[in-house]
């Protein structure tokens, strides 16, 4: 429609009050609905950022052992220091299962030296990677008895 | 014109929908913020090859079979003493997380290594 306002030319769009308003409605109830869509999937992306987050500290603390001497790594006592991302085969079995309470606790579902015949270090009983609802895994590089390997921790979101 | 309506120009259209845009586009790039830890972990591993290379003394050819172990999936290159040695996948990007340890042999000659992974 064309119309003359204060004799500019101009598109004028007319529509009727009940129609606007139900157009409105509508698009109240739309931008509600994807507001809340949005909060939701912007809280899982938090929630898994701080379950990242806590996996990989936890894994970092496994292999630095920290002041609660709830890690890994070998203690040179007549330096008095922790042998950071140094394991001990021989020790690595009695440690796992002195850990295994926090282990638990932190959902880990299982602990692999990648290239280990024997299978995993650690294994869960009571969760197996299929009644998760994601997984997270974290790797790190260690040295068990002065040669590299890799680490991997894989936790379980419930 | 006596009809009791509203009445939108076309430049006041126009103006609205630009703003719905605005804050559609707004809300969907908030929502695919994705927070990851991806640069911790790569920084935490950088750390574990340099602890183990100074500890070992590792040979070139140890630090590039270890590194392809722990850095499968990304770029990244080793450089000696600001000579590049060893380089994987895409090394053009601008973003980068780069560490470096200064490892000294038995005669205590000095070596600087330097492991950059690209983003």
């Amino acid at each position: 429609m064309v119309h003359i306002i204060d004799k500019e030319k101009g598109f004028v769009f007319c529509i009727d009050v009940s129609v606007a308003f139900i157009i409105v409605l509508v698009l109240g109830f739309i931008s509600l609905a994807a507001i809340f869509y949005l909060v939701e999937i912007r809280a899982e992306n938090f929630k898994r950022f701080e379950q990242e987050k806590n996996a990989a500290l936890f894994v970092d603390s496994l292999i630095k052992r920290g002041s609660d001497q709830n890690g890994l790594a070998k203690v040179d006592f007549q330096r008095k220091c922790v042998l950071e991302n140094e394991i001990e085969s021989a020790a690595l079995g009695a440690n796992i299962e002195k850990l295994k309470e926090h282990l638990v606790e932190n959902n880990v579902v299982e602990i692999i030296i990648k290239g280990n015949s024997e299978g995993p270090i650690y294994k869960n009983d009571k969760i197996t990677k299929g009644d998760c609802k994601g997984i997270i895994s974290v790797e790190r590089g260690i040295s068990i008895d002065g040669a590299f390997k890799i680490m991997r921790v894989v936790f379980c979101n419930e | 014109m006596s009809k009791r309506a509203f009445i939108f120009s076309l430049d006041a259209t126009l103006c609205l929908v630009i703003v719905a845009v605005v804050i559609i586009a707004t809300f969907i790039s908030i929502a695919n913020i994705r927070l990851n830890q991806h640069d911790l972990l790569i920084l935490q591993k950088e750390h574990d090859l340099l602890k183990h290379w100074l500890k070992t003394r590792a040979s070139e050819n140890e630090m590039i079979e270890q590194a392809n172990a722990l850095l499968a999936n990304e770029s990244f290159t080793i450089e000696i003493n600001d000579k590049k040695v060893f380089s994987s996948g895409d090394t053009a990007s601008n973003k980068a997380i780069s560490s470096s340890a200064f490892i000294f042999d038995e005669e205590l000659n000095v070596k600087k290594v330097k492991l950059t992974v690209f983003n």
